[in-house]
């Protein structure tokens, strides 16, 4: 405290004794333009190019084509709104799950037991996505063990595997640790104090929820919701192998374009969608969250 | 927390613990079942089971092509990590001690890549390599893999880089030590359990990548690759095991990864 | 400005000057403005001031890990305005001591060495002589989180005098530890001071450390000195109002002047009356207001009070009980009060009428209102 106090500020305004260090960014800034920045950025200029051929034979000039194409097509729609329904309903249903769950991490369990638990709730998803997708498979397959199970107490078999149901679980359960974790690491870092304050203010533990835990867990549920979207808006792995392959969603469709026809212009149509979608959502995710953690900090 | 507790608020707790375990159970269940079915000799994957048998198991280490695409897998995940790392050092050691004007745009720009679904990704590099008229190959997954664990790398050292002390590098250089000198010997070493942890995970999301590996290749398959097409093409119970294989060493790299972590940041920088 | 490397003064006797050192931090702050001083071979010269006064700015700037605005910084002579901290042949030991976590203790003093690249033996030798010059060898192998923090702030010092710094800059040292042992270190550092017969730049905003450790202080405000002087000089004749209430309690009062008789102004303090004190210059006009300033334990009570050049009477108004002393608020016919300090056993009773004087010496004029030469 006493530095923080008699050190004038060479935090906000450091000078450089030792020279600006800004050239340790050079890699990364040129690795990122050389092959982030400029990939995409020529995939989304592609989808104002007319096709001419195939692949990346493109007529010259510019078209929007494409985009007329994709507003006008009933099933491109379609394929939009699914992965744009599925990956609202993984949020929300993430949503609703990982607040009891953050909640019991954080103030329920024993002190002793918390590190290995968040690491029991946090270890399936270092294994791979595609085993984790296929294992889901297996077990909800047509004639699979949990119709076994089922019918041997009389029930089903139920159909799930191959529907937008068999989607939402798979990705359900990833969202679900996903925000969880975020809540969690803002839960942890409210002050005992606060709690304690509005227990002593006579708070029940459900109004003591509402009035302290929830507002200042937003900021943390707004990342991992965001990043809960952005993978259940993108994925192509958990709708394939779950939601089976009738059904497409936006990242089956984009496959489909470039696998089967190397229709780059439409892949880059719906990439551009895509994108679009995620940043229409994210601006305002996170404008709102900085200005909610300026507030509490 | 030592409140004292209504009778409701315990019935409260027994539920939300009964929920974390519902969570962890169907969370786990699924790759029981996987564990399960790669011991049982049956060909389908259907109830009861049939006999004990490690046929499958033996199937991976005599089928060449499992092994060459772990080889791969390790190979890229390898190289991936340690380039990652080693640039996403440098770059949160410039973000966290540099300042030019836009910092704040940029390094919002510099993390991205991992906001950007893997499917487009792919898509862009596969499309951006051919206009180039480079070769597919395991250094293309390897280009393709490090578009998102660099930023990863990088996020992971910066916030533990702003956890040092200033003072500890100002030691350094007061005693002599010039910039990669102070880096070297004193941030480095400081900032060793983020070093480890981003190893870890940058290996652990490239071996685990499947669907940029799955645009960038063509002849080498990586490990998840090769899943996939056992996958989509007629199943095989092989999958079974190789895929228990695969969790098994996954949970123990984590817990590995946890267990010395943990162990690290106790004894900190700012004790 | 002159040529970096050129060595103005190689054989002299100062340390560290800094000539017009001034520091910007973006727009309109200002840490420190534009500020010269000298540091004498060999001296325990202390910046004091409250928190923002601009000197942890001061000692940043002579170790190079602060750049400056403008102004020059010497050591021995030679310009190391624009060299880096490692090219300068000056120490500093951090608040936090900065330890060095993943080393021990042996190698964090090592450290500077390995990177002056001695050799190792050579290397291991100094450690092991610093370390029993400060009375650590028992502990060479272990970290530093293993230690106390008067041990760590040891090995601190230790870390830098291992080099032989031609000056050594301290940033609120004793700031972390309690107060036993605060007293037991400040001897210590004063021992390792004349023992290591180097400049010591101590930067503190606690005034007794100042007081007590230091050849000479320079208070500071404002990224300002008010005044630099020996302990003394600064407790007894304080130039400033500022001054005269950051060392310790003082009666600040305004006056005007009536006159001067060779070494002796006449004021005439509206509360007071007419009052004498002994200033060596005055350059305000007759009839201007001055400020002048008295120390609490200089006024004399009851009988000898009577044979002071000023006298005043006065009511007890509050009486606070300070261990070896007593503070009493003296309240004047005016309604204004005196702050009076005395020992213990010079008990009165409140609302008991007392007799304060004080001699020519006790009362200071301040400089604000007195244009004074440099002494």
């Amino acid at each position: 405290m006493r530095a923080a106090l008699t050190t004038p500020s060479p935090s906000t305004q450091p000078t450089q004794p030792m020279g600006n260090p800004w050239w340790g960014l050079l890699p990364t800034c040129g690795y990122l333009l050389l092959f982030f920045a400029l990939p995409v950025g020529y995939l989304l200029s592609a989808s104002f190019r007319a096709t001419q051929g195939t692949g990346l034979d493109f007529a010259p000039g510019w078209t929007l084509e494409h985009y007329r194409e994709f507003f006008s097509s009933a099933s491109n729609g379609i394929s939009y709104l699914r992965s744009l329904g599925i990956a609202l309903a993984t949020v929300a249903t993430s949503t609703l799950l990982a607040y009891p769950l953050a909640y019991a991490l954080a103030f329920v369990v024993p002190k002793s037991q918390q590190k290995f638990l968040l690491f029991c709730t946090v270890a399936p998803f270092w294994t791979s996505f595609v085993i984790r997708s296929f294992a889901w498979q297996l077990l909800l397959a047509k004639r699979g063990p949990l119709n076994g199970l089922l019918g041997k107490i009389g029930i089903g078999p139920i159909e799930i595997l191959y529907t937008h149901a068999a989607t939402l679980l798979g990705l359900t359960a990833f969202g679900t640790m996903l925000i969880a974790l975020n809540l969690f690491a803002v839960m942890e870092s409210i002050p005992p104090n606060y709690l304690d304050a509005a227990a002593d203010l006579g708070a029940r533990r459900w109004q003591s929820f509402w009035t302290v835990i929830f507002p200042l867990s937003l900021p943390g549920l707004g990342i991992g919701a965001l990043l809960t979207f952005i993978l259940a808006f993108g994925d192509y792995i958990v709708p394939t192998l779950l939601g089976g392959g009738l059904r497409t969603v936006l990242a089956q469709a984009m496959h489909g374009a470039i696998s089967t026809s190397f229709n780059v212009p439409r892949a880059a149509t719906y990439a551009a969608m895509m994108l679009a979608t995620i940043l229409t959502v994210s601006v305002p995710v996170l404008v709102l969250t900085r200005s909610r953690q300026e507030v509490h900090s | 927390m030592t409140l004292v507790r209504s009778r409701a608020e315990t019935w409260m707790d027994v539920l939300l613990l009964g929920g974390l375990a519902g969570f962890l159970g169907i969370l786990y269940l699924p790759l029981l079942v996987v564990g399960i079915f790669s011991f049982n000799s049956g060909r389908y994957q259907v109830l009861p089971l049939k006999e004990f048998s490690v046929q499958w198991y033996q199937n991976v280490w005599r089928d060449p092509a499992f092994g060459e695409a772990f080889g791969h897998s390790i190979l890229v995940g390898v190289a991936v990590s340690l380039t990652a790392t080693a640039v996403g050092f440098l770059g949160a050691y410039a973000l966290v001690h540099s300042h030019f004007p836009g910092k704040t745009v940029l390094s919002a720009l510099l993390v991205t890549p991992i906001a950007v679904p893997g499917i487009l990704l792919g898509i862009a590099l596969r499309v951006y390599f051919f206009r180039l008229g480079w070769q597919f190959s395991l250094f293309s997954v390897y280009l393709g893999h490090l578009v998102f664990s660099i930023p990863l790398a990088l996020l992971l050292m910066r916030s533990r880089l702003r956890q040092i002390p200033k003072s500890l590098e100002e030691a350094a250089w007061d005693l002599g030590a010039k910039r990669w000198q102070g880096m070297w010997r004193v941030v480095l070493p400081l900032a060793f359990p983020a070093v480890i942890a981003s190893l870890l995970l940058t290996f652990t999301f490239s071996f685990d990548e499947f669907i940029v590996a799955y645009f960038l290749t063509q002849f080498e398959q990586t490990l998840p690759i090769k899943i996939w097409a056992n996958l989509i093409t007629g199943f095989d119970p092989t999958v079974n095991a190789i895929g228990s294989l695969i969790v098994l060493s996954s949970l123990t790299l984590g817990a590995i990864a946890q267990v010395s972590l943990s162990k690290f940041s106790t004894r900190g920088v700012s004790s | 400005m002159e040529p970096a490397a050129a060595p103005t003064r190689v054989s002299s006797n100062i340390s560290v000057e800094l000539f017009e050192v001034s520091k910007r931090y973006g727009a309109g702050q200002v840490a420190v403005q534009p500020l010269s001083l000298q540091v004498k071979q060999g001296e325990f010269l202390t910046l004091l001031g409250p928190s923002g006064c601009g000197k942890t700015t001061t000692l940043r700037a002579i170790a190079g890990l602060e750049t400056v605005s403008s102004g020059r910084v010497e050591i021995f002579g030679t310009d190391v305005t624009d060299r880096p901290p490692y090219a300068r042949d000056t120490s500093i030991v951090f608040q936090d001591y900065a330890l060095f976590p993943h080393l021990t203790i042996a190698d964090n003093i090592g450290f500077g060495l390995k990177m002056r690249g001695v050799g190792k033996g050579d290397r291991r030798r100094r450690v092991m002589e610093m370390l029993e010059f400060v009375q650590l060898a028992h502990v060479a192998r272990r970290k530093p989180h293993q230690l106390s923090g008067g041990q760590r702030q040891r090995v601190a010092l230790a870390r830098s005098l291992v080099l032989r710094p031609s000056v050594l800059l301290l940033d609120e040292p004793l700031g972390a530890l309690d107060a036993v042992l605060r007293q037991q270190l400040q001897v210590e550092l004063k021992r390792i001071q004349r023992l290591a017969g180097i400049a010591f730049i101590y930067v503190t905003h606690d005034r007794e450390e100042a007081l007590t450790m230091s050849d000479r202080v320079v208070v500071m405000r404002d990224g300002r000195i008010e005044q630099i002087g020996t302990p003394e000089e600064i407790y007894n004749r304080p130039r400033t109002a500022f001054v005269a209430g950051f060392i310790g309690q003082c009666n600040v009062r305004r006056a005007e002047v009536l006159g001067r008789n060779g070494s002796i102004v006449n004021l005439w303090d509206a509360e007071i009356g007419k009052i004498q004190v002994r200033s060596p210059f005055l350059s305000s006009a007759i009839a201007d207001t001055v400020s002048w300033a008295l120390r609490p334990e200089s006024i004399r009570t009851g009988a000898a009070a009577l044979d002071c050049t000023n006298q005043v009477r006065g009511a007890i108004a509050e009486k606070i009980y300070l261990g070896s002393m007593l503070r009493y608020r003296v309240e004047l016919a005016s309604g204004h009060s005196l702050t009076v300090q005395t020992p213990a056993t010079c008990q009165f009773a409140l609302q008991h009428t007392v007799q304060l004087g004080w001699d020519l010496d006790d009362g200071v004029l301040l400089a604000e209102d007195v244009k004074c030469a440099q002494p």
